[in-house]
């Protein structure tokens, strides 16, 4: 598998680190229900059999956080942008 | 008591000529160069106009090489550079954050990488012993940087010119191990060290 860095381009896989699907940041411990938005935040997951929203850091390349759309079932990669456009 | 710190090189020791080819396939020289890392804050054209008007550098997007007056700055990251420069009686790192000003953060590394520039006709057969990254020159070009991995060890890359000519920066305490995968891939080749 090889994911095609917007700054390094096609790069192998094992330059990668995942953090699994991209959900959203993560919730505000001081809010009323954080416990149940930190549940949600921490445990679940979508799981979806097709085209996944991930995050990926390339650890061994630009050292950046990269937001990628993985199809599950074959590892076909749709597109893979900064995850924050000129962040690292 | 005090001590005085003598520069020792990373690959000392490491490098060892092979063959007696009267023409090896690739030669070797380690460069002592000024280091530094460069980060740019703010409005990227800002770092850019910057750059131009203090050190007459265009800086060129994108994974690549701009350079321009000795000064060379090679991409790492969106935002990032390692700045190179020969050794000269102005300090790069305070030159660079005095030219630069508030459109860059400035960190001195001059003696944290090894850099060495391996060139020669095998100089590409032996790199794609160790790289991941497709070396062809459609591909990779002079002008071209990558920060990839070498045999399990972080490097920077940049070509150079078309001999091939490239300059790899290793993180130095990798130096020597590096040394040990570039000993053991030019052999069939034979090296020449400089
Ligand atoms: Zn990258």
């Amino acid at each position: 598998m090889r994911i095609p860095c917007p700054f390094c381009g096609p790069r192998d896989v094992s330059e990668f680190v995942t953090l699994g699907e991209a959900t959203g940041p993560r919730p505000d411990p001081a809010a009323p229900d954080a416990a149940e938005k930190f549940f949600a935040y921490a445990y679940l997951r979508s799981n979806p059999a097709g085209p996944s929203e991930e995050h990926w850091y390339h650890a061994l390349g630009c050292r950046s956080w990269l937001k990628v759309v993985r199809d599950t079932r074959t590892h076909e990669i749709e597109s893979a942008a900064l995850a924050r456009e000129g962040a690292r | 008591m005090s001590e005085v710190l003598t520069f020792r090189s990373p690959c000392a020791g490491a490098l060892k000529d092979i063959g007696v080819a009267a023409t090896p396939g690739v030669s070797v020289r380690e460069r002592s160069p000024q280091i530094a890392t460069v980060i740019a804050r703010g409005a990227i054209a800002d770092f850019a106009a910057r750059l131009k008007a203090s050190f007459g550098v265009q800086w060129v997007e994108g994974s690549k090489v701009s350079s321009g007056g000795g000064l060379v700055l090679v991409a790492t990251g969106p935002r990032a550079w390692l700045a190179l420069r020969d050794a000269g009686s102005e300090n790069l790192a305070t030159s660079l954050g005095e030219g630069l000003g508030e459109t860059a953060a400035v960190i001195e590394q001059s003696s944290g990488y090894a850099v060495l520039r391996i060139a020669g006709e095998k100089a590409r057969a032996t790199f794609e012993k160790g790289l991941g990254i497709d070396l062809h020159p459609r591909a990779f070009a002079p002008g071209d940087a990558a920060s990839t991995s070498c045999a399990h060890l972080n490097v920077v890359i940049w070509q150079v010119d078309g001999a091939p000519t490239y300059d790899v920066a290793v993180p130095r305490s990798f130096a020597a191990a590096f040394c040990h995968w570039l000993m053991e891939s030019v052999a069939e080749f034979g090296l020449k060290v400089l």
